[in-house]
């Protein structure tokens, strides 16, 4: 008796079985890149966390924060408004993490890595006002298009999206990748707050410790 | 505020963590990998082997995903959130690099650039060609008369070019490699119309093959070797391939 094996329909089996196997492998591997793909069976992590920290952006208490659960590169952002019920919105950037997120109604819907100004630009500190949204604009400072613009100071500081790469700097605006700023700029309205932190001196610690 | 938080989470799950996901959804149980080894086993050939080690892998890799998922947080540190998706702080000595200098993207001028130019290219690919270069090959373009009016410019062109009518083969534009004499029939296709203005820079070949290529000849003579290693173990005139 020929075993199954012997002829051309062996082969066939064979070659399907380590295409298969390839494919087991290669789909190993894109799963430890992409952290984050789960299986359906298994729950889901969640998209945002609830923040032990009682912090404020702009006034509003900050609930939950997104998930991330990586390192970004330059030039990489989250979005995500699952969930998240309509709202104010306001804009956290931190010059030190390079980072920025936007809350609404307290809930974080999107992150990203900026650039900011460089060291002999710096980027001012503070909490500033939207004055002005322009989804074209070109710099008549630098010369150079700064699309979705959201004007922040009347002396030249803005949010806008820009090419968002590591070693990168501004002249004192916030860079943002592009997705992000329209994103951003659909989600935004004259008079948004954005505060700008240097560092993490606005969150406090969890809410027991700051009662006391 | 908790609470709420944790509603908000578990409402579902972002678009871009999802890619990639269904593709591999059998080998995410730690027994898949054990089901093809066990599947592959009986086929007695290095294939079964290499089978069961890839298996082997995909097995520790579901066990390993597995384990991973268990440790999360309900609550977390909103700076510690802030830290896991941070790069980290900006570089030092950054002074003003909004538009910093592009490196010269290559010394070496392609060839469309070249022909665009009228500049000829600095460098010369080694191993571009094996045969003298096709300008050498070909006469220089002689002042035809008013061959369309002839109704047959391909026999004038043979003609002009002292060439017999039929047989031989008219140089090719492409002439860069020596072919072996005759081919009757083939000189006659080679001078057809497009051989009237020969092509100055004729597109180079390199003689050295892609990896990849080499890859898939190597791998085509591992099949013929054991191909025929088979047919012999089984006493057959080896050569038919993978008759049964």
């Amino acid at each position: 008796v020929k075993p199954l094996s012997a002829g051309w329909l062996g082969w066939i089996g064979r070659v399907a079985l380590v295409g298969i196997a390839l494919l087991g492998v290669s789909s190993w591997t894109n799963e430890r890149v992409t952290a984050g793909t789960k299986l359906p069976s298994v729950a889901a992590p969640p998209i945002r966390l609830a923040v032990a920290n009682s912090f404020y952006v702009a006034g509003m208490p900050v609930e939950t924060m997104l998930n991330v659960r990586r390192t970004l590169r330059h030039g990489a952002f989250v979005w995500n408004e699952e969930g998240v019920p309509p709202g104010k919105i306001s804009v956290r950037v931190e010059l030190a993490a390079q980072t920025i997120s936007v809350f609404r109604a307290g809930h974080e819907i999107g992150t990203a890595i900026i650039l900011f100004g460089a060291d002999s630009k710096p980027t001012p500190v503070g909490t500033y006002f939207v004055l002005e949204q322009r989804e074209q604009h070109r710099s008549n400072l630098y010369d150079a298009d700064m699309p979705y613009m959201m004007r922040l100071t009347n002396d030249g500081i803005a949010l806008h999206g820009s090419d968002v790469r590591r070693g990168a700097a501004t002249h004192g605006c916030i860079g943002l990748p592009l997705g992000f700023a329209r994103r951003l700029f659909k989600a935004a309205t004259l008079g948004m707050p954005v505060a700008i932190v240097a560092d993490r001196s606005d969150i406090l610690g969890p809410a027991s410790e700051r009662l006391s | 505020m908790a609470e709420q938080g944790m509603q908000v989470a578990a409402a579902g799950r972002p678009k871009k963590w999802r890619s990639g996901n269904r593709r591999g959804t059998v080998f995410r149980r730690p027994w898949s990998g054990l089901v093809i080894g066990l599947g592959l086993l009986p086929l007695k050939t290095i294939t079964g082997i290499a089978g069961l080690g890839v298996a082997a892998a995909i097995a520790i890799s579901a066990i390993g995903d597995g384990s991973g998922l268990s440790a999360r947080a309900a609550q977390a540190d909103a700076a510690a959130l802030l830290d896991a998706r941070s790069p980290g702080e900006r570089e030092a000595g950054i002074l003003l690099a909004s538009k910093p200098a592009r490196e010269p993207k290559s010394m070496i001028m392609s060839m469309a650039q070249e022909r665009e130019n009228g500049v000829p290219a600095l460098v010369e690919r080694a191993l571009g060609r094996l045969g003298p270069s096709a300008s050498a090959d070909v006469p220089d373009l002689i002042p035809l008369p008013d061959l369309l009016l002839d109704g047959s410019p391909v026999q004038a062109l043979a003609s002009a070019l002292g060439l017999p009518r039929s047989g031989a083969p008219v140089p090719s534009f492409a002439g860069g490699l020596p072919l072996p004499g005759g081919g009757g029939s083939g000189g006659g296709g080679g001078g057809g119309p497009g051989s009237e203005t020969p092509e100055p820079n004729p597109p180079v070949v390199s003689p050295v093959p892609e990896p990849s290529s080499w890859i898939i000849m190597i791998a085509g003579f591992v099949l013929v070797g054991w191909v025929l290693r088979r047919g012999r173990a089984a006493g057959r005139q080896p050569g038919l391939a993978g008759a049964p």
